[in-house]
């Protein structure tokens, strides 16, 4: 196969997949949510067949521009109606409220004790009494609020202690 | 909400500039597939067994006289003869402005190979298998 139809076909792909992303937003790069991801997943699948001439360039093309134009209304769909959210993304899951584990949270998104303390780690989070909430995003990342006598202290607390002080 | 009209005609202007370079340009092996990948495409897909998706890559005149029974079956006294098809290249040939050869080289047991050969012609900007040569023949070289 011709090495210059290759980067040619290269070329191509990568900047039209360039405009298709700028166009349809900056969620897809990031992303935070299942549809975004699905959607990354399956595009970094389509671009390997028309680099190697496989299918053609407006075979690419459509099917990229049918799974962006899907997403795109799926994402406009679930910001306009709060049901459709709840569908396409799920809702977050409550795993600690209150320093207290929320067994329920935890064995509906199976996740583990063991699994949540590493979790809480990564937020440098010891100890979940720490915690006041700490919920599964539907990015599948963790969200942590942690209780007030357990946040790092901030200039505002200094003030407030020279303020009791005086 | 613009977004959705703003990504439908980037689409139809990238449709449109594509169908610009293969037709009004002519481009016969970038931005459509070359013959040699129609013809590994297509062998792939009857090595696979999957004989009603390989007569996509027919061009319709090929596509009156041979169907996936057809394929099937010179498919199978191929590898009776070859034995079975372990791996699939295309291989560029001639290309002569709507019509093309291009082969296939089939790796065969005990690092045996064979090539089949195959013409093509251009439908609608894309090349189609046009006539199974070696494969109609059961003549793999």
């Amino acid at each position: 196969m011709r090495l210059t139809a290759i980067a040619l076909r290269a070329l191509f792909a990568f900047l039209f997949l360039l405009l298709i992303l700028r166009v349809s937003g900056k969620r897809t790069i990031g992303q935070s949510t299942p549809i975004d991801f699905l959607a990354a997943l399956i595009l970094g699948d389509l671009i390997d067949d028309p680099l190697w001439g496989e299918v053609s360039a407006a075979q690419f093309v459509v099917a990229v521009g049918v799974l962006m134009m899907a997403h795109l209304l799926t994402a406009i769909g679930s910001t306009v109606s709060p049901l459709v959210g709840r569908v396409v993304h799920g809702v977050p899951v409550e795993l600690v409220r209150d320093g207290n584990l929320r067994r329920d949270g935890m064995r509906r998104e199976r996740v583990n004790e063991q699994e949540l303390t590493a979790l809480l780690r990564e937020k440098a989070i010891e100890d979940e009494r720490e915690v006041r909430t700490a919920t599964l995003e539907s990015s599948g990342k963790l969200g942590v609020l942690q209780r007030n006598w357990a946040r790092e202290a901030q200039k505002q607390d200094l003030e407030r202690v020279r303020e009791a002080r005086q | 909400v613009k977004a959705p009209w703003i990504l439908l005609a980037s689409l139809i202007a990238v449709l449109g500039l594509l169908a610009g370079v293969v037709f009004g340009l002519d481009d016969r092996t970038v931005l459509v597939p070359p013959p040699e990948a129609v013809v590994e495409s297509f062998v792939r897909k009857l090595e696979m067994g999957r004989y009603e998706l390989a007569t996509d890559h027919l061009s319709e005149a090929a596509k009156q006289q041979i169907d996936a029974a057809t394929l099937q079956r010179l498919t199978e006294a191929l590898e009776q003869e070859t034995g079975p098809i372990q791996d699939v290249s295309g291989e560029p040939g001639t290309m002569n402005h709507d019509q093309a050869q291009a082969s296939a080289t089939l790796e065969l047991p005990d690092q045996r190979t064979a090539h089949l050969r195959f013409s093509l012609k251009r439908e609608h900007g894309l090349w189609r298998i046009h006539g199974l040569g070696d494969l109609a023949a059961g003549a793999a070289s």
